[in-house]
């Protein structure tokens, strides 16, 4: 078969061009909305800080922790003493991404929890060897840092996300 | 295209050829996003927006656009439309875009979209592929939020305004906006089901067996009126032709 160059060239600088305008649209509007968005994020988390602990006041900026699947925390403090931290994780896997605000009280029960995003499409797979989280639920104590509290990979993955940050209070780690 | 033809490129697709009721076409956000009327109106008003653009830009570009390439260009107009709507969104309809999550994103894989481009847009002008657009969009918003406003009656009991679009809220003082209608104080006759995804594929199926039996009964009395039309103008012809034959 005879391969037409000029058609051939035609395709591929068509098909570049079309590209080319649509990334120009996307950055565009990239342009426009990024700071939006930025700040959407920001009022969310900050809405999000006065539901954890709506009992205490946050005190001072954030601790950088960018470690596994945490980013930063805050120190929260109820009549001049500490309550607690709120964990800000951040966790994906195949079936999307969950941003979580964790909350732990200085005795590393686990305080409310609130969700900024969750994009995890359904779990499909059942996992196996997991308690119950309902039941689980009855006993805070053992359900804060030894119970697996879900059945899907979304659940497992937030509950990845909640050991990580009981453990990281619990272990001292400034 | 003559005027009557675009008028029913718009009219059409409201009922008569709804992409959702009529071509079972996009049953999987139908599913996913009626759980309350407000997220199901939220995601039309999105799907139309996605529809009519890359409706105009491939008409626009039909004559430019190579046969072999056809499929792959239509897709990377749609995806690019999606992302630019799924930006719009997440900057000026947060919550929106919260509530509807990923099923943003695969209105890139969405068939109605992808088969309007195809059987329609690439074959007629801009205004026209406009109309299909807007008839589409409005016919499958409708769609969705019938099914919606069905499973978010039975399913929590009653309407919720102002979780999705929070301006509603801010309008009534920061407070949601609840009609009560299967729940209020004192009774509940709610029925939870009705929200999970299989209470979504019950309705679906309820609301569609309705409008088949519905226009199953139209044809069928058509064919009645028209089976009595012919028998009374044969009688009419035999009465006539009897007079005739008297005469």
């Amino acid at each position: 078969m005879k391969v037409n160059m000029k058609h051939a060239f035609y395709v591929g600088g068509f098909l570049a061009g079309l590209c080319g305008v649509l990334a120009l649209a996307i950055a565009g509007v990239d342009l426009l909305t990024k700071d939006i968005i930025k700040a959407n994020k920001l009022e969310k988390e900050r809405n999000g800080l006065k539901r954890v602990f709506p009992s205490g006041e946050v005190d001072g900026e954030a601790v950088e922790v960018h470690q596994g699947k945490l980013e930063k925390y805050w120190t929260v403090k109820e009549s001049g003493s500490e309550l607690g931290r709120i964990y800000s994780a951040f966790g994906k896997n195949s079936y999307g991404q969950v941003s979580l605000l964790i909350g732990v009280y200085s005795d590393f029960s686990l305080g409310n929890i609130v969700v900024l995003e969750n994009t995890e499409s359904y779990g499909q797979t059942l996992e196996e060897g997991y308690l119950d989280p309902y039941n689980a639920a009855e006993d805070k104590s053992t359900a804060v840092l030894s119970v697996s509290c879900g059945a899907t990979y979304g659940a497992t993955l937030c509950r990845d996300m909640i050991l990580e940050a009981a453990s990281h209070y619990q272990g001292g780690q400034a | 295209m003559s005027n009557q033809e675009r008028k029913e490129a718009f009219l059409s697709p409201l009922w008569k050829t709804n992409p959702l009721f009529i071509s079972l076409l996009g049953m999987c956000p139908a599913l996913a996003v009626t759980k309350t009327l407000e997220a199901a109106f939220g995601m039309g008003i999105l799907f139309t927006l996605v529809l009519v653009c890359s409706n105009v830009l491939i008409s626009a570009l039909r004559k430019w656009i190579p046969e072999e390439v056809r499929t792959p260009s239509y897709i990377v107009v749609i995806a690019t439309f999606v992302t630019l709507v799924k930006m719009f969104a997440e900057a000026f309809l947060p919550e929106l875009y919260s509530t509807l999550g990923v099923f943003v994103s695969l209105l890139v894989v969405n068939c109605i979209v992808l088969g309007r481009a195809e059987a329609f847009a690439s074959k007629n002008g801009v205004l026209p592929s406009l109309l299909d657009g807007i008839g589409n969009g409005i016919g499958y918003t409708i769609a969705i939020c019938l099914i919606a406003v069905i499973r978010e009656v039975l399913g929590s009991g009653r309407l919720t305004f102002g979780a999705t679009f929070t301006f509603l809220a801010d309008l009534n003082g920061g407070e949601k906006i609840r009609v009560p209608l299967l729940k209020g104080e004192g009774y509940d006759l709610s029925m939870s089901f009705f929200s999970s995804p299989a209470g979504g594929f019950l309705v679906l199926g309820i609301v569609l067996a309705i409008i088949v039996a519905v226009t199953n009964a139209k044809e069928n009395k058509k064919k009645a009126d028209a089976r009595i039309a012919a028998k009374k103008a044969k009688e009419l012809a035999a009465a006539n032709a009897a007079k005739e034959e008297a005469k």
